[in-house]
């Protein structure tokens, strides 16, 4: 049986073919473990899931940056790291914290509802179709052609929202100077 | 948003593919050089300077650190890469380094019993020093558009090789329009633009490389 490392490294391979199944479930594995390591910082649930959210983020837009001959889980735990430090300069709030420790413990469930108010708040932000767009997708679960029907736009112009709309939320979530 | 939504969010867009360095490369290149000819000329001499080693050599110098820094740009745009960077760092600085001891063999100016100090303060130091760092504005904001795509954790090194590369691409067309060639002028003035531009980069870096 392959490991976690394996399987993530596989699944990402297919992913960046344009698998849509295998980078979902890529994605699902990588958050609980992303939330796994951030809890071990002694993070309280709510951030952890922010950092989780930030770490999902970058993982998708700097997808590019990982060479498929390299392995896979520290270019993640890079990120990571990269994410808790700019959290915790942001925070300045000098709380010790144990960066070596990237051990190889496993997922829990994602915590409730109380975790993710956070992104509420930046949907305002975007603009009336980027939000649409955001909406549709996550909560309706309308297909591409669906929702490029509904709201009267052509594929492409919604591949671009939506891609606008995910560089957006990610620069809220850089910029946000209260956690 | 649940982290599940946002994971349908995210599987849902596709990031546009990442544009190789070369293309940017050509680009920061090709502005620099259009500013060039708009902003000055090309020195006079310019047939009988390409014959000369020194002149050679000045270019050499400023398109070979253009290159390393590119290099070391490139290869720490991934977050898990950096260690690579002190690494490539170390040639440039020994090319600014050689070309410092280079200048001081002949030793001309004391030959002539003419100070150091007043050799090199003769020449056109503040044009020099004044001209790179504008001419590299354009091919650091090129530049930057591609450093961006990356993810490195050491924003303020990345930014100072941007910087760098900028710096000496600038460098290498204003070398075209410079008189001077003796090597002291180069190592000392030419170098010193370089950096400044380089750690102007760095203190950008936070602002423009974040990601």
């Amino acid at each position: 049986m392959k490991n976690l490392e394996e399987r993530l490294k596989d699944m990402m391979i297919l992913a960046l073919q344009d698998d849509k199944k295998a980078y979902h479930q890529m994605l699902i594995t990588l958050s609980s473990w992303l939330r796994a390591r951030a809890l071990r910082f002694g993070l309280p649930y709510d951030e952890a899931e922010e950092v989780v959210q930030e770490a999902l983020f970058a993982v998708h837009l700097k997808r590019q940056t990982w060479r498929q001959d390299a392995p896979f889980l520290p270019w993640v735990a890079a990120i990571l790291r990269y994410k808790m430090i700019d959290r915790l300069r942001k925070r300045k709030n000098a709380i010790h914290v144990p960066l070596d420790d990237f051990g190889e413990d496993m997922a829990q469930d994602e915590p409730s509802e109380t975790a993710h108010i956070s992104i509420e708040r930046f949907l305002p932000t975007l603009s009336p179709q980027q939000r649409q767009i955001v909406l549709g997708i996550t909560q309706q679960g309308l297909s591409y052609p669906q929702l490029a029907e509904k709201l009267a736009i052509s594929e492409a112009t919604l591949r671009v929202n939506l891609h606008r709309a995910i560089k957006h939320m990610q620069r809220i979530f850089q910029t946000q100077e209260k956690i | 948003m649940r982290t599940s939504e946002l994971v349908t969010l995210l599987i849902e867009d596709k990031p546009p593919q990442t544009k190789p360095l070369w293309g940017y490369l050509l680009m920061a290149f090709a502005m620099s050089a259009g500013a060039f000819f708009i902003l000055f000329t090309v020195r006079g001499d310019l047939t009988a300077a390409l014959l000369q080693r020194a002149f050679v050599l000045k270019v050499s110098f400023t398109f070979s650190l253009a290159l390393i820094a590119c290099h070391a740009l490139l290869k720490g745009m991934s977050p898990q890469d950096n260690h690579h960077l002190r690494g490539f760092l170390l040639p440039v600085f020994v090319v600014i380094g050689a070309f410092a001891l280079n200048s001081l063999w002949p030793l001309p100016m004391m030959e002539k019993k003419i100070p150091m100090g007043g050799f090199l303060a003769q020449q056109p130091w503040l044009e020099c020093l004044l001209a790179i760092p504008m001419l590299a504005v354009f091919s650091f904001v090129t530049l930057a558009f591609f450093a961006k795509q990356g993810a490195t954790p050491h924003l303020r090194l990345q930014g100072f090789l941007l910087g760098l590369a900028s710096g000496a691409i600038a460098a290498c067309f204003y070398a075209f329009h410079c008189v001077e060639d003796s090597m002291a002028y180069v190592a000392l003035y030419y170098s010193l633009a370089i950096l400044f531009v380089g750690g102007i980069g760095a203190l950008l870096a936070g602002k423009i490389l974040r990601w």
